[in-house]
């Protein structure tokens, strides 16, 4: 049998595995909705220039401060932008961030936590340690004083948050390979003159994969909290970038009388963050079930 | 092994963490910046001041020497110099830390008392309209931006109803107490200043709800799961066919073991505090530890954040280690890893 065919043998039960975690998805109305909340997302990010009546970054002092109404959707901001067309731009921006950071965390979280749990010993034990040591500032503290060394912006924050959050993935990725690593193919593997490396990527990686997909599915609401907070304070997004944590900073001066600057921005992060959070909790629920609460 | 063991144990692993934060602190703030020597002198400095700073830091050292000099200075008490209010650190840090510690406890004290009654509610209620609620609010709270939420309440409160303050620690023209501990409400019990005491628990409000939210909906969750899982247990039945009363067995014995696991949480909710207080504080116009990291990282102040950072994560630590200790005390099944 050719490496074709072996590969489509197994793609079958694997495609309708697949098919049939889906619909256990969203068959739970939660989730569901949770799905919708993240499609809806995708969806804005992808087709953002139609979405958009107007450019997010046109300012228009004749326009400042205008009620939301049917021209202007959420009304228009202190420099008289669309706040609708900024909201929707934003979402890239916050997609963008929290993605790249979890693929940063994961990838380096999944090499660490590997090597951490498959030789054992005193490199297990240093990994360890480490990770408390990163685990021993308090959430997004560690960040903030990265991105600030690295100077103000958006790949600071990626930079900074992805450097904060591997030890969570080393764990949970050294925890799944003591817990492969005596399995019997393992040891078949071994015997047969597999080398470390190709024990770890090939056998043991496949099977920490489902545990990494509801990780990093659980996390993307943190990381684009965690991102819109830096940016928020001032130290993620500058001006006149339309990220969402940076739009609530600006209209926090105006809350009196025009509300809808920070209000429809914050939305924007909370409508998100739920979405992913429910999507996350139903994956968790499908995929690993020895995870499934009460 | 021994509470005593366990304890040394313990103790030498906060060393090692103590250690390890100083690394990678010394890291972040010589080896990461571009120009560690302007980093730390701040923006605005003049060639003489960056000199300054050179000598002083030892940049023109090797790293290991830098490392040294770092650790020496931090053990002396020299956090550095802060370039917007031209004072040591350490100064501005002692001014404020008694502000941030009594909104942080407050704050923790509001988590713990309504995740843990909200979470029980929840259990007992499971699957009625109270519990969905409940649990529809908790999942807001996580995915809840926490300067959102201060906004809103700023907005509704403040503005509009005018019920809460909009910020800070008094109302103006009010006096503070006299400084005993620099906690308001402390010392204004302490000269029996019921007037003061009052107006600062009002101003608390606002900062301590928008801070507790997301603790609050992690603690019903842990809590509602915990309660859920501990009913399903042998002797819970055991009981109920005795014909125990559904409310002893409720209060007296379900509640008390899945309170202990939620020990645990008490100190990662603080964690997350200490970690909002930056944008909470700012908001709110707390003049405490996490609005002068707030306004030191809007000057690229750097002094100031790094000191705050080893601050709050000697501060997170310590609490752990007390939060590990009691729970190991109250619950000595747990083998002493």
């Amino acid at each position: 049998m050719t490496t074709e065919q072996a590969e489509t043998a197994e793609a079958t039960p694997r495609y309708q595995e697949l098919r049939h975690s889906v619909r256990l998805l969203l068959s739970n109305p939660v989730s569901a909705a949770g799905a919708a909340g993240v499609l809806l997302l995708l969806l804005t990010a992808a087709l953002a220039p139609y979405i958009a009546p107007y450019d997010p970054l046109a300012i228009n002092l004749q326009g400042r401060f205008l009620d939301p109404s049917g021209e202007h959707l959420f009304g228009t901001d202190h420099l008289g932008r669309d706040v609708f067309s900024r909201v929707v731009w934003g979402s890239r921006v916050s997609l963008t961030v929290g993605l790249i950071t979890l693929i940063e965390a994961s990838v380096l979280g999944t090499i660490v936590g590997l090597v951490a749990g498959y030789k054992g010993g005193w490199v297990d034990s240093l990994v360890m340690r480490i990770t408390d040591v990163f685990l021993a500032f308090p959430s997004i503290i560690l960040a903030l004083a990265v991105a600030a060394a690295l100077g103000r912006g958006l790949t600071s924050v990626m930079m900074a948050l992805g450097i904060t959050w591997w030890p969570l993935y080393a764990r949970l990725i050294r925890g799944q390979t003591l817990s492969v690593r005596e399995e019997q193919y393992i040891e078949g593997a071994r015997l047969s003159g597999a080398g470390g490396i190709r024990i770890m990527f090939k056998h043991i990686l496949p099977n920490c994969m489902a545990a990494i997909i509801v990780q990093i599915s659980m996390d993307v609401g943190f990381t684009i909290l965690a991102a819109a907070s830096m940016g928020f304070l001032g130290i993620g997004a500058q001006h006149p970038s339309p990220e969402w944590g940076l739009q609530c900073a600006s209209g926090a001066k105006y809350l009196v009388y025009q509300w809808w600057i920070s209000t429809f921005p914050g939305l924007a992060i909370f409508l998100s963050v739920i979405s992913f959070n429910l999507l996350g909790d139903g994956l968790r629920d499908v995929l690993d079930p020895r995870l499934r609460r009460g | 092994m021994k509470l005593g063991q366990y304890v040394t144990k313990r103790l030498l692993q906060f060393v090692f963490v103590l250690l390890g934060t100083s690394i990678i602190l010394f890291t972040v703030s010589h080896v990461i910046p571009a120009d560690p020597v302007r980093a730390a002198a701040g923006p605005k400095a003049t060639p003489a001041e960056l000199e300054a700073i050179r000598v002083k830091l030892g940049f023109d050292k090797p790293l290991p020497v830098q490392y040294v000099i770092y650790v020496t200075n931090l053990l002396h008490g020299d956090l550095g110099r802060s370039v917007v209010t031209l004072r040591p650190v350490i100064f501005d840090l002692a001014e404020r830390l008694p502000a941030t510690l009594e909104l942080s406890v407050f704050s923790l004290a509001i988590t713990v008392i309504f995740g843990i009654t909200l979470g029980i509610y929840s259990a007992k209620n499971r699957n009625r309209l109270g519990d969905h609620a409940i649990r529809f609010l908790s999942l807001g709270g996580i995915s809840m931006p926490s300067f959102w939420l201060a906004l809103l309440f700023q907005m509704v409160f403040f503005l509009r109803l005018g019920w809460l303050p909009g910020g800070g620690r008094l109302s103006s023209g009010m006096v503070p107490p006299a400084h005993l501990t620099g906690l308001y409400v402390l010392d204004s019990l302490l000269t029996g200043n019921l007037a003061t005491l009052r107006d600062a628990l009002w101003h608390m409000i606002g900062p301590a709800v928008a801070q507790s939210a997301i603790g609050i909906a992690s603690v019903i969750r842990m809590m509602r799961a915990g309660m859920l899982e501990e009913m399903t247990k042998d002797y819970v039945t055991m009981f109920r066919s005795a014909g125990v009363r559904e409310r002893t067995v409720v209060y007296k014995y379900v509640l008390k073991n899945s309170l202990v696991p939620v020990i645990t949480l008490i100190g990662v909710m603080f964690g997350s505090i200490l970690g909002g207080s930056f944008i909470i504080e700012q908001v709110f116009q707390w003049p405490g530890v996490g609005s002068y990291g707030t306004q030191a990282l809007l000057n690229l102040d750097f002094q100031p954040i790094m000191s705050i950072t080893l601050v709050m994560s000697f501060m997170y630590s310590f609490s752990n280690l007390v939060v590990d200790v009691v729970y190991v005390y109250l619950n000595p099944k747990v083998s002493y890893e």
